[in-house]
């Protein structure tokens, strides 16, 4: 095992030493003896950094390391360079996950040209339209509604009308919706 | 578009069964069959069913990938209510394959062929104004069969079009996307150098992807052509290819009253590409003399031409056992210095002769020369010659066509020519 970009960088920004120089094992084991109290290798880090051969360090080791860098355990790096392999969009969207709505709570929605719609959370991700202003959505609806995004288009799902199923229903489709959490 | 309900079923099924091949952190891909072909059918996980904004970005993949049309990218088939179709590629992610095959990557040729594929892909999709953003191994897949490269997975793509639900990899995304800055072919380019660098390749390629690695956009390469030039395999015998080139060009000026036949391929080819984009410059540049012998087509498979002494198929083509070394055609060769490049001649005996005869038959072609060159020969040593020519400014196209058991194998000057 050698370090990935990601831990070296952060081995980097931590103790300021450029890990591709040649004496960068030695000084990183000093402060990490210095932060930690613990000792590692000069031949382990090396190792680990990629300047001899690979192998598999200890647990012990890797938690230390992980400590070092302000984390409490390296199961903790594992998890975070696991979400940095994963797609996610660049732009961070005002969204509301609904199942941060505690029953009773109220959002209000709207989109264009003239469109009103305010859902009451009634638990388990369920919704219930209480107020509907040129909307196909009439009061009285249910219907499953796990996120709203700012700006695209709302989509639920499972939507009853008096016991009868209604499908699915997207509103906003040309430019998007905005929500408010009513207070 | 106005706002409505839709009954369509929530998950579309398909018959003859479908066959979880992969699991992402958006979508989970089914293998299925359509009129009698595998396809790949990509869904949302369900999880991410309900959001606009991945509903969006699959769409935004459809569209954007069924709008182009690259043999290094994987072909978008249809759009459903809940899917995406497209064509089911055999083959591996990028960083299992080298995991599993680092003698490709140890091979100079077979590792600038990967990677070339690779660089050729993302130019296409630049020059259609289309950033992938999401550039990683896992959204390169290389083909059980040949080793080609399939780009896939438009999801997070920038185009002019569709400009919002742009995304990123943490892990392999350049600064400037992490800090939500202004993104271009550079991004791209970023995300490459990481690819390479994760790559068991030779040192070469670490210089560049270093370049490639600069956190400052302006230091980078800053298109995918100047990748492809720091790349590229230095070409060791120029001047060879420069008077193969003349001659062809001469002779096809002088030999015109000899039209030539070649033998159609019995299906369609695999085509390894590059810009014939120096043809003018070693003509230019090289004064030779003009080559008087003219040299007969090669033989079709199901209708062998009859052939006069002068049109004769050469013996070298006829006969599939290996030949003993012969010398090129004094009148060509030596007037225009042809002979084979002095690494070509390491190779088997057999190709050794057929090279010397692709010389002789490039003289008996007219103003778009057609090289027709049969070969027998082992699939590294194949792979090698191809990347001569190509590097050399041709385009190769490999024909399931046989002859004698012999694979046909086509060298063209330009591309459709």
């Amino acid at each position: 095992m050698t370090f990935s970009p990601y831990v070296i960088s952060l081995l980097q920004d931590k103790s300021a030493i450029d890990c591709s120089s040649p004496s960068a094992a030695e000084m990183l084991s000093l402060d990490i003896e210095r932060v930690t109290g613990e000792r590692l290798g000069v031949n382990t880090l090396k190792r680990l950094l990629g300047r001899l051969d690979e192998c598999e360090p200890r647990e012990a080791t890797l938690n230390i390391i992980a400590r070092y860098l302000g984390f409490p355990n390296w199961s903790v790096i594992e998890r975070i360079e696991a979400h940095r392999c994963n797609s996610d969009f660049a732009t961070v969207y005002r969204e509301l996950r609904t199942t941060r709505l505690a029953p009773g709570q109220r959002v209000a929605i709207t989109y264009l040209p003239d469109r009103r719609v305010v859902m009451e959370c009634a638990g388990r991700g369920r919704y219930c339209v209480t107020e509907s202003i040129n909307s196909k959505l009439r009061p009285g609806d249910q219907l499953s509604l796990p996120i709203l995004v700012d700006g695209f288009p709302l989509i639920a799902h499972d939507v009853v009308r008096n016991n009868q199923p209604m499908g699915t229903f997207t509103a906003g489709k040309e430019h998007g919706i905005h929500w408010e959490i009513e207070t | 578009m106005s706002s409505g309900f839709s009954t369509a079923e929530p998950a579309t099924k398909f018959t003859d069964g479908e066959l979880v091949t992969a699991v992402g952190s958006t979508c989970v891909c089914h293998r299925v069959r359509r009129h009698g072909k595998w396809h790949f059918v990509k869904r949302l996980r369900p999880e991410l069913a309900g959001d606009p904004r991945y509903v969006e970005a699959m769409r935004k993949e459809f569209e954007t990938g069924y709008g182009l049309d690259h043999p290094a990218l994987a072909r978008y088939v249809e759009l459903g209510d809940d899917y995406i179709m497209m064509e089911y590629v055999d083959g591996t992610p990028l960083d299992e394959f080298a995991a599993h095959r680092p003698d490709v990557f140890a091979n100079a040729a077979t590792a600038w062929r990967l990677v070339s594929q690779l660089l050729e892909a993302v130019r296409y999709l630049h020059h259609h104004q289309v950033l992938h953003l999401d550039l990683k191994p896992a959204n390169i897949l290389v083909t059980r069969i040949g080793h080609d490269v399939r780009l896939i997975d438009f999801g997070f793509c920038y185009t002019d079009t569709w400009r919002d639900t742009t995304g990123l990899t943490a892990a392999w995304a350049a600064p400037e996307q992490l800090c939500g800055g202004v993104v271009d072919e550079r991004t791209d380019i970023y995300a490459l150098g990481r690819i390479l660098e994760s790559l068991p390749l030779p040192r070469r390629y670490r210089r560049a992807a270093q370049r490639c690695l600069e956190s400052d956009p302006a230091r980078r390469y800053q298109n995918i052509d100047q990748l492809l030039t720091a790349l590229a395999p230095r070409r060791r015998w120029p001047i060879a290819a420069a008077v193969a080139v003349v001659a062809l060009a001469i002779t096809g000026w002088l030999v015109r009253d000899h039209p030539v036949s070649q033998p159609q391929p019995a299906t369609d080819d695999t085509v390894h590409t590059t810009p014939a984009d120096t043809l003018a410059a070693p003509i230019e540049a090289l004064d030779t003399a003009p080559v008087t012998a003219p040299i007969p087509p090669p033989p079709s498979e199901t209708a062998p031409e009859a052939a006069s002494p002068a049109d004769a198929p050469p013996t070298a083509i006829e006969d599939p056992e290996p030949a003993p070394a012969t010398e090129p055609a004094p009148a060509a060769e030596t007037s225009h210095n042809t002979a084979p490049p002095r690494h070509i001649q390491s190779l088997e005996q057999d190709v050794q002769d057929n090279i010397n005869e692709l010389y002789r038959q490039a003289t008996s072609f007219q103003r778009t020369p057609r090289i027709i060159f049969l070969r027998q020969t082992l699939p590294q040593q194949f792979d090698e010659l191809i990347n001569y020519y190509v590097q050399a400014g041709n385009y190769v196209k490999v024909s399931e066509y046989t002859y004698k058991r012999q694979v046909v194998m086509q060298v063209f000057d330009e591309m459709g020519m």
